[in-house]
């Protein structure tokens, strides 16, 4: 028993020397990796894993910022939120907008070698609307039959006019290899985890879970100077924790954190000469949603409100630092074009809101300050360092108009489970990305709910046929004024309270690299294919 | 000896099973299922009911847990709902790093904890002991993310001795891999010993110190054996065996700690795995994870029995 | 020998003069019952933290002891309110996992019977990593101080069963218990006479030891966004100081909370072991 502390003693001793050794003799290893020249490295921080290689089903946002750099789609969106040709020339309708044509550049190429030709994109339609994978499944579903006619033509033949069909499509799709896809059987249940062939600026060479994943440039890209990137090789490492993340990038451990920084943080790389921040807008934006089953939240009165109870001015000041803009009406201002300016938001009012709630019949009869049951929960996810900010200060300022509001910010999975089943009040949240505003009026107000967040579980004949008279509306001038008007009802029902559009902010070592083309919202960002593949070693 | 080794055996996998079962039901009564991570596109009820049906989610909840069960027997845990990969050959890739973090940690513990804990218990009183069991309870009062987060950002970036998360550099080759993997390492493990420690040598040396009150150790003295001889002999002896049992339980708090470290620190291991995947709902994926940590705990256990039976005479074998 | 002792045992009062006399358990003593008057009288102290401030991000002046967080909120006041919930939870979660954990512990110890069921159950509880099955619970239940009070505390017991259960066996296993069962004792007195009484000890550094962990782990809940939104925790305070991304900048709000676990903590044990020391009544006469 003796010898055997001893030994103890003296193997705790021996690791703990060891350990304090290899922090004195290795100092030299992290901030090595990349390189001027030819082999430049760029490493790009991440949040999580690639949970699913096949561009075609993966829905993950993390997932997109790789596989988009290796799968093209016919359309990107610019730096102005614009559609952009990528890997078509131009696109244009036939047959009274019930045939949509593009036509393809004919200078992309497969890594291995093959050209990338209008059959392949055939494919990855056919294969999208068969297996109902992914998001794009939903925006094919006017879609009767898909026609390759030559190898830079493809015809969607739809069975009605859907005004931004080619829009939405072209900016979503993944455009797969044919050749390599059709020999893997039932698409919805394959990995594609190793051998990629893929035809964006780079391609997947390894993949280490957890830790790495390495991207080899394509030696044939048209969309970037020189005919392919400057970047040799791009490395996405993952770092689940924001601050760790700005702290490799501080330390020279990345080049580039695909995450945008949080507001507050922003401060971090104050003083940092290397670290520049890049901003850029959104492509959704954060609102409160109300669910219309919810007989107090039913009534129009109430909903005005609680748009006149929150201070949304106070919440750009405070959790944004004044670094978003107002909203008045349900379409963003990116959309300059849709975007009815004639709509004024809601004023903060709480006297004005206590004032429409006891015009409406609702009384405090205990004088507790509260009208008598009016209680609200407000669902949000957790994880969202700004909404839940934003419910916090709802609650606070819905008190002064006298109406309880129960913080319900919960774990993101569960609040996501619980939006599609219906079960809240109030929904706190923010858009991820809205490519179009039709697209947006679609898949929020259709009673039909195609896109599964009509948040207000809103079935009204009325605007179901706003909408659907404008989806199939092509005269360009009559499209835009059918949608700032339904712009206007939603406003005047408050059927939502819109908030805010935030920018976000990319930080990036431009010490090192330099020539971004940053992209609006944190799904696009620095880290598009066409960004990677303009970017340039500093020297 | 053969039949209190059976016995064991029998009642390890009995616990295992008790836990499979535990947990692939208390999973499924998680509100949400994997689509619902997916609401972030458009997807219309057909297409959940189909990605439902691919993940075999729309059967009877006792179908699924047969066909587990049958599975689990041959050995496959599984296909990830998220990665479409077997669960097998995912925890593969991570448990290493865990295994490697945990287990210098839970070595390092032991291996420091029980000098100190016989050595406060020997100076029962005076400084050593006061001084021990200031740092002892002092690690046992540390909060995991806390001390990460303060390590990671004050001895990893501002005196920037040690790499800011990942855990090992992809460039390296030979020794020079095995350095890098080592420096990596200092700042989890650093943050994991430091909160596990304290408890460890405390009760440790609590135990000594109770033992050396009992009665035969005053018989021991009677007798005329050295203070030393008596400590070692007879006091380390008896209040082993509750270490023991420590260390066994240890693995379990290690894991908790490892989900709260890896992440701070980007670690690859199995403790972010997890913490993942109850986010995403994949359920094979958790359950693999479950499972192969319970049968870690559980051998470990059993194991920690076996010795409690060896190093105690009063239990009859 | 154990029986005369035990009734030789010092009565209530004078240990608890014993206790205090020690210059650490007072210290001790003194840091708990301040932690509990400035949970009770929080709302004397400060005003519960909301709005928002224009000092953004400020590290610790006279005007903001601790600093103040990203909304311009006053880092002390969410420190002081936080110790409300963070006590609460603890001291109730530790009552349901003491009383859970000394009954299936003693009982295993000595009725055989049980010891196979209760042991099973035990390392079955054992086996499960803890935290990431809270995780799971918390996320499946309305995160609220009162959920989390029972999901800490529930998952809590096996830890003291064990402990408790190794004891009482060896207790179990001297010659005076079998000496009590050949004088006829029944089950149930030797246990509650002979084998409670001298596991008691370890009871009472148990309360403390889990009341603690009770907190860490309701910090490291709240820390994953599981706790209730609505009330201010250490742990809030340190998930709001990680989802802001401020950890690097603003390290007043990780130390402040943290300092305050880990006072926590301190005291409770070292109020432990002091106790533990002066109920021990071989202790004084070995």
């Amino acid at each position: 028993m003796r010898k055997m502390s001893k030994a103890a003693v003296a193997l705790g001793a021996a690791v703990a020397l060891a350990l304090s050794g290899c922090g004195l003799n290795e100092d030299n290893d992290s901030s090595s990796g990349s390189s001027g020249g030819d082999n430049a490295v760029l490493r790009i921080g991440t949040t999580t894993d690639v949970s699913n290689f096949n561009p075609l089903q993966s829905l993950s946002k993390t997932d997109s910022w790789i596989l988009n750099a290796m799968y093209p789609h016919l359309l990107r969106i610019d730096e102005n939120a614009k559609k952009a040709p990528e890997l078509a020339k131009e696109y244009s309708y036939e047959d009274a907008g019930k045939t949509a044509v593009f036509k393809l550049r004919d200078d992309f190429f497969w890594t291995d070698g093959k050209p990338v030709v209008a059959d392949d994109v055939k494919f990855s339609a056919e294969s999208i609307m068969k297996y109902k994978l992914g998001n794009v499944a939903a925006k094919l579903t006017w879609v009767t039959s898909v026609e390759a006619p030559d190898p830079t033509t493809v015809k969607f033949h739809l069975s009605q006019a859907y005004a931004p069909f080619a829009e939405g499509v072209g900016f979503w799709m993944s455009v797969v290899p044919k050749h390599v896809f059709e020999s893997a059987g039932d698409l919805s249940k394959f990995a594609n985890d190793a051998n990629w062939v893929g035809a964006g600026p780079f391609v997947l060479e390894s993949a280490t879970k957890g830790q790495r994943y390495v991207m080899k440039r394509n030696d044939k890209y048209p969309l970037a100077p020189g005919g392919k990137a400057a970047v040799s090789k791009v490395e996405y490492r993952i770092y689940p924790d924001v601050n760790t993340m700005m702290l490799a990038l501080r330390n020279g451990d990345i080049d580039l954190m695909g995450t945008p920084v949080p507001t507050s943080a922003a401060k971090t790389f104050q003083g940092d000469s290397k670290i520049k921040l890049a901003k850029v807008g959104a492509l959704g934006f954060a609102h409160l949603t109300y669910n219309m089953n919810n007989k107090d939240l039913a009534k129009p009165e109430v909903r005005q409100a609680l748009s006149m109870a929150v201070d949304t001015k106070a919440i750009i000041a405070s959790v944004l630092q004044g670094d978003a803009q107002q909203m008045a009406g349900p379409i963003s201002p990116i959309f300059a074009e849709y975007d009815n300016t004639e709509i004024q938001p809601y004023p903060f009012d709480p006297a004005g809101a206590k004032a429409k709630l006891t015009a409406a019949g609702y009384k405090d009869g205990n004088g507790d300050g509260f009208f008598d049951g009016l209680e609200f929960g407000v669902a949000c996810d957790q994880s969202n360092a700004n909404i839940t900010r934003v419910v916090q200060l709802f609650r606070e300022s819905a008190e002064q108009a006298g109406i309880k509001l129960k913080n319900e910010c919960v774990e993101r999975n569960t609040f996501l489970s619980r939006t599609k089943d219906g079960k809240y009040d109030i929904d706190a949240s923010q858009w991820g990305v809205f490519d179009n505003p039709m697209d947006q009026l679609r898949s929020t107000y259709l009673s039909s709910n195609p896109g599964g967040i009509n948040y207000n579980l809103l079935k009204s004949a009325e605007m179901d046929r706003l909408i659907n008279d404008a989806a199939g509306t092509t005269d360009h001038a009559a499209f835009v004024e059918k949608i700032k008007n339904i712009d206007q009802v939603v406003h005047e029902q408050a059927y939502l309270t819109p908030l805010y559009v935030e920018n976000f902010q990319f930080a990036y070592n431009a010490g090192k690299f330099q020539g971004f083309v940053a992209s609006p919202s944190d799904l696009l960002g620095m880290v598009t294919a066409y960004s990677l593949a303009q970017v340039k070693p500093v020297g | 000896m053969a039949r209190f080794v059976l016995n064991r055996a029998l009642k390890a996998v009995l616990t295992i099973w008790i836990a499979i079962t535990a947990t692939f039901f208390l999973l499924r009564l998680l509100p949400g299922d994997p689509t619902t991570l997916m609401v972030e596109g458009d997807m219309t009820p057909e297409m959940r009911a189909a990605l439902l049906k691919t993940y075999g989610l729309d059967r009877p909840l006792f179908e699924q847990y047969v066909a587990y069960l049958r599975e689990l027997l041959h050995g496959n845990f599984g296909i990830s709902f998220r990665q479409i990969q077997p669960v097998s050959e995912i925890l593969l890739d991570r448990l290493p790093w865990t295994l490697l973090l945990a287990g210098t940690a839970f070595v390092l513990t032991i291996a420091i904890g029980i000098p100190i804990g016989v050595f406060a218990a020997a100076h029962r009183d005076r400084w050593p002991d006061k001084v021990l069991q200031g740092f002892g309870i002092g690690g046992h009062a540390l909060f995991v993310p806390s001390v990460a987060m303060l390590l990671l950002v004050f001895v990893g970036a501002r005196l920037g001795w040690f790499p800011i998360g990942g855990a090992i550099d992809p460039d390296t080759r030979g020794a020079a891999a095995y350095l890098s993997l080592a420096h990596h390492l200092v700042l989890p493990v650093l943050s994991l010993v430091l909160v596990q420690l304290g408890p460890y040598a405390l009760t440790l040396r609590t135990n000594l110190v109770d033992v050396l009150g009992e009665d035969y150790i005053r018989a021991a003295r009677a007798r005329g054996l050295s203070g030393r001889r008596r400590l070692w002999k007879h006091a380390l002896r008896n209040a082993i065996l509750p270490a023991l049992t420590l260390m066994g339980l240890q693995l379990g708090t290690l894991v908790g700690g490892a989900v709260l470290t890896e992440t701070v620190f980007a670690y690859p291991g199995v403790g972010r795995l997890i913490y993942e995947a109850v986010g995403q709902r994949d359920y094979p994926v958790l359950q693999g994870a479950f499972i192969m940590l319970a049968i870690t705990v559980v051998v470990a256990n059993a194991l920690t029995d076996l010795l409690y039976a060896v190093l105690n005479p009063r239990i009859r074998l | 020998m154990p029986e005369s002792a035990a009734a030789a045992a010092p009565t209530a009062r004078p240990a608890w003069r014993a206790f205090l006399r020690q210059p650490s358990g007072l210290l001790a003593a003194t840091v708990l019952a301040v932690m509990v008057l400035v949970a009770l009288a929080a709302p004397l102290i400060a005003d519960e933290p909301g709005g928002t401030g224009a000092d953004v991000l400020q590290g610790p002046t006279g005007g903001h002891w601790f600093g103040t967080d990203d909304l311009g909120q006053d880092i002390f006041a969410q420190v002081v309110w936080g110790t409300r919930t963070s006590l609460m939870i603890g001291v109730a979660a530790s009552l349901i996992a003491i009383v859970l954990g000394t009954a299936i512990g003693l009982a295993s110890a000595h009725f055989r019977p049980v010891d196979a069921v209760g042991t099973v159950v035990t390392d079955v509880m054992l086996a499960l990593p803890t935290l990431p099955l809270m995780i799971m619970l918390a996320a499946i239940v309305n995160p609220s101080v009162w959920t989390l009070t029972v999901i800490i505390g529930v998952f809590a017991w096996p830890e003291v069963a064990r402990l408790i259960r190794s004891q009482g066996l060896v207790v179990s296993a001297m010659p005076y218990i079998d000496g009590a069962r050949v004088l006829g004792a029944s089950g149930w007195r030797i246990v509650t006479r002979e084998i409670l009484p001298a596991v008691v000890p370890l009871i009472v550094v148990s309360v403390l030891l889990t009341a603690s962990r009770a907190v860490i782990s309701e910090a490291g809940l709240s820390f994953l966004g599981l706790g209730d939104p609505d009330s201010w925790s250490w742990g809030r305070i340190l998930l709001n100081a990680q989802r802001s991304g401020v950890v690097a900048i603003a390290w007043w709000q990780t130390l402040f909370p943290s300092l305050a676990i880990l006072l926590l903590v301190l005291a409770a044990t070292v109020a432990g072991m002091r106790f533990n020391d002066i109920r021990d009544p071989r202790r004084n006469g070995g």
